[in-house]
């Protein structure tokens, strides 16, 4: 709320967001799914902590129905921005060490499926500069396609489970419609990251009303548009993508991750 | 004289050091596969458990499909030799498991034709085991060939080939199932 008072742009901002939570069924809550800003940081590595300050912001919740792997399911979703500061120093020219905070922040959706899924650790986001060159990428999870591989950095916990997820089907989905998808899982629940952080990721393309497609939405990073009714026009987008996601899953993890089969 | 020993020095050690790190690399990629290869041995002796219970169970119901029996005994016997046996490689093995497998889903199609047994909970739950066998043992097979493709594409490429042919690291053999049908899990009826 504080910060929504701060950088939020006050009743006209929240206004925005309850309409849009409105217009699309969601329902706007303090925190996504009920949870607090340290369990999102502490449960998924893809929400940085930041130096000084994190938080998520504008989160709204939904029921949405899906079918995995053939068996319709309902599961609640969460999508919401989070935000934090890092610490960024610089030398002033008379000697003086100054220190600036720089705010960034990235969309997130956030599914809890039914128990009894038990979903193995397994994160996956886009390859970094090093990794690419073949500096400390070797310690990822290897997929037959050398595509896949080279384009994302995949960490599991358990190799026999995580294997399932990439199946032919999935690596190719991860190549086009999903492509440059970012998200993570464990136990019941699924993270999923719409585009790169930065400030206000995605504003100018929900606000100019197009539609750009689920591959767009995970590979755009954002004009740097500093109004927040964007960011909050896109968030039931987001979770309808990280929805579209876990039915691209493959059925065998689902027989696996719901039989408690390794 | 330092700079000069240092420019003729530096190279070796240079070279010295990326061989040390393709050896270590080739050698732990050697590792890896031995230990997803274990992981398909387990599933193997998994499977090679389940049949005889699946075949008594059938047995049970349809006693004159006798041709059937033997067909799927005969190919566990040689699938159980061929795991036991040091000197056959993945390809012969997976050859022997093709035609377990096959020999099981023949087995499999037998019982759909009495409905008592459909509905039997013994078959029910073996059948079950027998899916999530396969599921785990594609699974283990899919980690064991990556590993393979891995390190056959180093022993191919330069300059890592150059180590390969000097430490004797070979290109090792896929675990391929040669029968198409067999590469996927039998479906379990409802």
């Amino acid at each position: 709320m504080i910060f929504k008072a701060l950088f939020g742009g006050g009743e006209r901002m929240e206004s925005a967001y309850r309409d849009v939570a409105a217009a699309n069924g969601m329902t706007p809550t303090e925190q996504p799914l009920g949870q607090s800003d340290d369990w999102l940081q502490q449960s998924f590595e893809l929400l940085p902590d930041g130096d000084r300050d994190r938080s998520a912001v504008w989160s709204m919740d939904t029921d949405v129905q899906l079918v995995l792997g053939g068996t319709p399911v309902s599961a609640n979703a969460a999508a919401f921005e989070w935000w934090w500061e890092d610490r960024r120093t610089s030398q002033t020219s008379n000697g003086h060490t100054s220190t600036t905070w720089d705010r960034q922040s990235l969309v997130a959706a956030l599914v809890r499926l039914p128990v009894p899924a038990d979903l193995p650790g397994i994160r996956v986001q886009r390859e970094g500069a090093f990794s690419r060159l073949g500096i400390g990428g070797r310690g990822d999870f290897q997929v037959e396609s050398e595509e896949v591989n080279r384009r994302y950095d995949i960490r599991v916990q358990d190799r026999e489970r995580a294997i399932r997820l990439f199946d032919a089907e999935f690596q190719s989905a991860l190549l086009g419609a999903f492509a440059d998808v970012t998200f993570e899982l464990g136990g019941s629940w699924v993270l999923v990251v719409a585009g790169t952080p930065s400030t206000r990721v995605f504003a100018g393309e929900a606000r100019r009303g197009g539609d750009p497609g689920i591959a767009g939405w995970f590979t755009r990073s954002g004009d740097l548009v500093r109004n927040d009714e964007g960011i909050v026009a896109a968030l039931p987008d987001v979770a309808g993508h990280a929805a579209a996601l876990l039915e691209a899953f493959p059925a065998d993890f689902w027989r696996a991750v719901t039989s408690g089969g390794t | 004289m330092w700079p000069v020993v240092a420019v003729v020095v530096s190279p070796v050690l240079l070279v010295v050091l990326w061989l040390a790190l393709s050896y270590n690399r080739f050698a732990s990629q050697r590792a890896s596969i031995a230990s997803t290869w274990a992981g398909i041995d387990v599933q193997l002796q998994r499977r090679h458990d389940l049949v005889p219970n699946l075949v008594e169970t059938v047995r049970g119901y349809a006693a004159h499909e006798r041709a059937v029996f033997e067909q799927v005994t005969r190919a566990r016997a040689e699938a159980v030799r061929a795991e036991a046996d040091p000197t056959v490689d993945p390809a012969g093995m997976a050859r022997a498991e093709s035609s377990l497998s096959g020999a099981t889903r023949a087995l499999l199609a037998v019982a759909e034709g009495y409905p008592d047994l459909q509905a039997a909970r013994n078959f029910r739950d073996l059948q079950a085991q027998l899916v999530e066998t396969e599921d785990r043992l594609s699974a283990a097979r899919r980690l064991y060939n990556i590993e393979v493709q891995h390190l056959n594409r180093r022993v191919e490429a330069f300059p890592s080939n150059l180590v390969a042919s000097m430490f004797g690291f070979d290109p090792a053999t896929y675990f391929e199932l040669t029968d198409l049908a067999a590469r996927r899990p039998p479906s379990v009826a409802d």
